[in-house]
């Protein structure tokens, strides 16, 4: 009968380190389970985490789960052969911080990236505005390091995660409707009420201008030429720029329909003498 | 029934287009409020459509057909025009109705139409056009932040079957139920009306009875519309039209009643 403890006990050198062959079959043990725990728990993530999840993060989840693990069952079945680390670790803290320093600014874009994956402050296809960086546009692709849009103007932007993420975030999708807001000023000598009226009846005409919530429309201010109406109607977000042009070019028409002035910019004149009055004199 | 069977019925009314099927030999044309649908036979194989609002040409077609040409007229879900916005229907009661505590009432109510033009030889149904008679109204079923866009209708509610506005507004009845143990004022029904179908008779539109069911969660008053299990509104003598998709549905109303 075959002794096995011959075979595998006795200790050879390699790399000047003393291994024995059991050694080594533990070492790839270890590996080989590493790599079988390492697409069990990616498959398993993938399914029941990944399926809630954006296409992007669901691909840096599975690279980070899978090759996570095999480099952490590397490591064990290196340690397990009396490779001492503690040297390797201390270098390679040195190094991390040197290329940390390094690559400050893309180190800063992917966390970024990642905590936009959390905070979802848009997603791809909804139309926003950058604030800070004074750019706006449909976001096309978010990548770890940028996120790029198409302008409204249909030209191309990248823009660096880290000052997407720390810029506020205008989303005009969030919602399911916007308010349209403009103001329409009339003359002194018009009747207000009557011209409310007016407004009130063209934004009803228009299907996409919702009844509830309810249009507002109300006087503003009594300004240096005019009596300024303020005009609020709530429309679904996707039609808001094409209400915005339609309710404005209407509301004038109308009002210019039944005669409403909506005056220029106009100033009274007061001679201080009676006598160069004009209007006196006339 | 199926389409065949809906050939509308002259007796109904002679001097208004009702709705059906209709098979285009040469040519046909159609009215339906401000809307003229003229369909005309062109070529081997190849039809005219048109639609004129007003006398205006506002839409135009050509459908290649290798046998006689049928359309179906029919009532449809009214969440198409202008533009598809949203799924659901909001009823507004423009007088309110007060439910007793552990009560149930039937009353009739009024809801929205669009008029589709389907095509249904090949098979399966296809949408040709769709068109509204009248104006149309949409509104928010909750807030901005998490509510629905609805087709808006205002309706009296009736004991009596009511008379539709012909072509804009189908009959539904509503079958209420208040399960709380405190009177509950209904001021509108929500509901999701995507691919849902209508009764038809002539010019009459009728859609399927309807349960609403208001109720205690938590803290507040919610109301579960579905369709009802009684089929008491249509009877034989209404024809199911062709839907695009039949679907069955339960909404809570957790927004307000």
């Amino acid at each position: 009968m075959v002794d096995l403890t011959s075979i595998f006990s006795p200790k050879f050198e390699f790399l000047g380190a003393e291994i024995s062959l059991l050694d080594i079959l533990i070492s790839i043990a270890i590996f080989a389970i590493g790599v079988i725990l390492a697409r069990v728990l990616r498959m398993t993530v993938l399914r029941y985490v990944g399926v809630h999840l954006p296409e992007e993060t669901r691909r840096v989840v599975n690279r980070v789960v899978y090759w996570g693990i095999i480099v952490l069952a590397g490591l064990a079945a290196l340690s397990n052969q009396g490779v001492d680390f503690t040297g390797a670790l201390l270098g390679a803290g040195i190094f991390g911080i040197i290329i940390g320093f390094a690559t400050q600014s893309i180190v800063a874009n992917l966390i970024s990236g990642l905590f936009m994956q959390i905070d979802k402050p848009a997603k791809i296809g909804d139309p926003v505005e950058i604030v800070d960086m004074h750019v706006a546009g449909v976001i096309t692709e978010v990548t770890p390091f940028s996120t790029r849009l198409r302008m409204f103007d249909g030209t191309y932007a990248r823009l660096p995660n880290e000052k997407v993420f720390t810029s506020q975030i205008r989303n005009f999708s969030r919602n399911i409707a916007r308010r349209v807001e403009f103001q329409v000023g009339i003359g002194y000598k018009e009747d207000v009420t009557q011209a409310i009226a007016i407004i009130n009846k063209t934004l009803y005409e228009l299907p996409m201008v919702l009844v509830e919530p309810a249009p507002n429309v109300f006087v503003d201010t009594l300004a240096e030429s005019s009596v300024n109406i303020n005009v609020f109607a709530w429309v679904p977000w996707q039609h808001w720029f094409l209400m915005r042009q339609q309710l404005v070019e209407r509301v004038k028409k109308q009002l210019d329909t039944v005669g409403v002035e909506l005056p220029y910019p106009q100033r009274v004149v007061w001679f201080a003498e009676t006598a160069k009055n004009p209007l006196k004199n006339a | 029934m199926t389409l065949k069977d809906s050939v509308a019925k002259k007796e109904v009314s002679e001097e208004f287009d009702l709705f059906g099927e209709f098979t285009i030999e040469q040519k046909l044309d159609k009215r339906y409020g401000d809307e003229k649908l003229l369909m005309f036979k062109t070529g081997p194989n190849m039809y005219g459509y048109q639609r004129f609002h007003k006398e205006q040409l506002t839409i135009e077609k050509v459908i290649a057909s290798d046998k006689t040409l049928k359309l179906g007229i029919f009532p449809v879900a009214p969440i198409h025009t202008p533009e598809k916005v949203g799924d659901y229907v909001m009823l507004k009661l423009i007088t309110p109705l007060v439910l007793e505590p552990q009560s149930r009432v039937v009353a009739y109510l009024t809801m929205p139409i669009e008029i589709g033009v389907v095509r249904s030889d090949t098979g399966e149904v296809n949408m040709i056009d769709v068109f509204s008679v009248g104006l149309q109204y949409y509104a928010i079923y909750g807030t901005p932040e998490n509510g629905l866009l609805c087709r808006y209708h205002l309706t009296r509610i009736s004991a009596e079957m009511p008379k539709a506005a012909m072509y804009q507004e189908a009959v539904v009845k509503v079958h209420f139920m208040n399960n709380t143990r405190k009177v509950t004022t209904v001021n509108r029904v929500v509901f999701p009306v995507a691919g849902t179908n209508f009764y038809v008779r002539g010019t009459e539109a009728y859609y399927n009875d309807l349960d609403m069911v208001v109720s205690d969660r938590l803290s507040s008053t919610v109301a579960g519309v579905r369709f009802s299990s009684v089929k008491s509104g249509a009877s034989s003598e209404w024809t199911l039209s062709e839907a695009l998709l039949k679907q069955q549905f339960k909404f809570i109303m957790e927004w307000g009643l």
